[in-house]
């Protein structure tokens, strides 16, 4: 019988939840350390059921972001290291249409994103880059809204 | 558990104040995050009660850019100020209480963090709710209108050279503090902090002394008034529309509308939507770069192993992450109109009593 990750992760939530909560009423730090971690778990929850996919979403735009930002270096003002880094981070991961190893996507995806920290960094406060702002922020909206459902479970929950 | 016991403080404190002190209680307060705060009922041997605040720097430091010394000093200043706080006693580091860590001792104040019949569903419990959001504004408008000059602020205390650019000073303050620590690539909050600086109003009509993180769980009451200001580690010069949306859901007890006039009244000029809008956005990055820098990077650096630094610094912080990702790009005030329905209260009708 193979036992699913969520079910594994409802039982211990549960029993924390029901059996171990209940005893520490009157101690507030113990308590609030197992509320702790009911919400890491919740968030665990959702990250082994959709993280993989929202991953390789995520990666999918950030390539075509990535990529057009490589394309218009010149209007964009990029200097070179920042030009090389791009080319070096597109040609290293080239796009995976079917099944692909989680842990090398989220590596992927961290390089990715931290390219785009430093592209944000690179344009900031120059008003001519209009349109690839309008392509950044339009991303930052749809990851902002795949990030919430990885959470949106476990802020259903208080921390402390 | 505490890092000092109490015969430890018991005989500190006998020490410093030249008495010997009986601890009928000692307890440490809950959940501690930024510091280490001990809570210290004594008497004197004539039975005179005596109760102080042993507030302690983690061995790690604190879980804020301010230094505790910050802290106590406004503490000193405010003490001689008409803005309630505990006394201060005193401040050390670098000796053997506390193995050498800077701390402060300071007076209790008698009075409560809770407030009888706030979350009351009834109608009792509504204007419960109304008064003590009101009296919340009061006591903020008594800060921002504080003469911080004559008390002497501005000797430990970075000033904005304008105030009409007091917002953005503020923001710039904490994007250099996300940039010196920022664990990873964050786009959402690298992008927020481009946005925000290129669109935050400049129209702080005067620099106030801000408290930081306010409202119910930081000032003591003794029932619906505050008797003490307390928490004071965030405190700088600045905008003091940021206290505003630092109220932990305080301010949005009852009708906010009604709250913001009452302030307004006291502190003698309007808050327009622009200003709101700035405090509100500047209020999320500050609360972001604490979770994140500070909370979140001590887990994952193994400087402190508390689980509550993963809830808030990998958990909560996605859902102001996801707030920011859906307002960039767009008109403050438009932006703020769009969450501001979803704006929390510290009152919720689920959690009624």
């Amino acid at each position: 019988m193979n036992v699913s990750v969520q079910h594994l992760l409802k039982a211990v939530s549960d029993s924390l939840e029901r059996e171990v909560l209940p005893h520490l009423e009157s101690q507030a730090a113990p308590a609030s350390n197992v509320r702790s971690c009911l919400m890491l778990l919740a968030n665990i929850e959702a990250r082994v059921t959709h993280e993989a996919r929202f991953l390789f979403d995520d990666n999918r735009e950030l390539r075509v972001l990535l990529a057009d930002a490589a394309g218009h270096a010149d209007i964009l003002g990029l200097d070179n290291s920042l030009r090389d880094a791009l080319k070096t981070a597109l040609q290293d991961y080239p796009p995976q249409d079917t099944w692909f190893d989680a842990n090398a996507a989220a590596r992927e995806n961290h390089d990715y994103q931290a390219l785009l920290t430093r592209l944000i960094e690179s344009v900031a406060g120059q008003d001519a880059k209009g349109e690839f702002k309008t392509q950044l922020h339009a991303y930052l909206h749809r990851l902002g809204q795949r990030d919430i459902q990885l959470a949106a479970n476990a802020l259903m929950r208080t921390p402390v | 558990m505490s890092s000092v016991t109490q015969q430890q403080v018991r005989d500190y404190l006998s020490h410093r104040l030249g008495t010997a002190l009986n601890v009928r209680k000692f307890k440490q307060t809950f959940p501690g995050i930024s510091r280490e705060t001990l809570l210290v009922f004594a008497e004197t041997p004539s039975g005179e009660p005596q109760n102080f605040a042993v507030r302690l720097d983690y061995p790690w430091g604190g879980s804020c850019p301010h230094s505790l010394r910050h802290e106590y000093e406004t503490y000193a200043r405010l003490w001689k100020s008409p803005v309630p706080v505990a006394e201060p006693l005193w401040y050390d580091a670098g000796i053997e209480f506390g193995g050498g860590r800077p701390h402060m001792v300071r007076r209790l104040v008698d009075g409560s963090m809770t407030i009888d019949g706030l979350t009351e569903n009834s109608e009792r419990g509504s204007q419960v709710r109304r008064r003590v959001a009101l009296e919340c504004a009061e006591k903020l408008a008594l800060v921002h209108t504080l003469d911080w000059k004559r008390y002497g602020f501005d000797s430990f205390m970075d000033v904005p050279p304008d105030p009409e650019d007091a917002l953005r000073f503020e923001l710039r303050k904490w994007r250099a503090c996300w940039r010196e620590r920022r664990p990873g690539p964050y786009p959402i909050i690298e992008e927020a902090g481009c946005w925000l600086d290129a669109t935050l109003p400049r129209e702080t009509p005067r620099l106030s002394l801000m408290k930081g993180n306010n409202g119910i769980g930081e000032e003591i009451f003794q029932g619906e008034k505050i008797v003490a200001m307390s928490d004071w580690e965030l405190a700088a010069i600045g905008d003091g529309v940021l206290d505003l949306s630092f109220s932990q859901g305080t301010l949005t007890l009852a009708d906010f509308g009604e709250t913001l006039r009452h302030y307004e009244q006291i502190v003698g000029s309007k808050v327009s939507a622009e200003r709101l809008a700035g405090g509100a956005f500047v209020t999320w990055f500050k609360m972001l770069v604490l979770a994140i820098t500070y909370m979140a990077k001590h887990q994952l650096d193994g400087i402190d192993s508390r689980i509550a630094n993963l809830s808030f610094g990998v958990v909560l912080t996605k859902g102001i992450e996801h707030r920011l990702g859906q307002c960039i790009g767009k008109n403050l005030v438009d932006a703020w109109s769009l969450l501001s329905a979803e704006q929390s209260s510290y009152f919720r009708e689920e959690r009624a009593a």
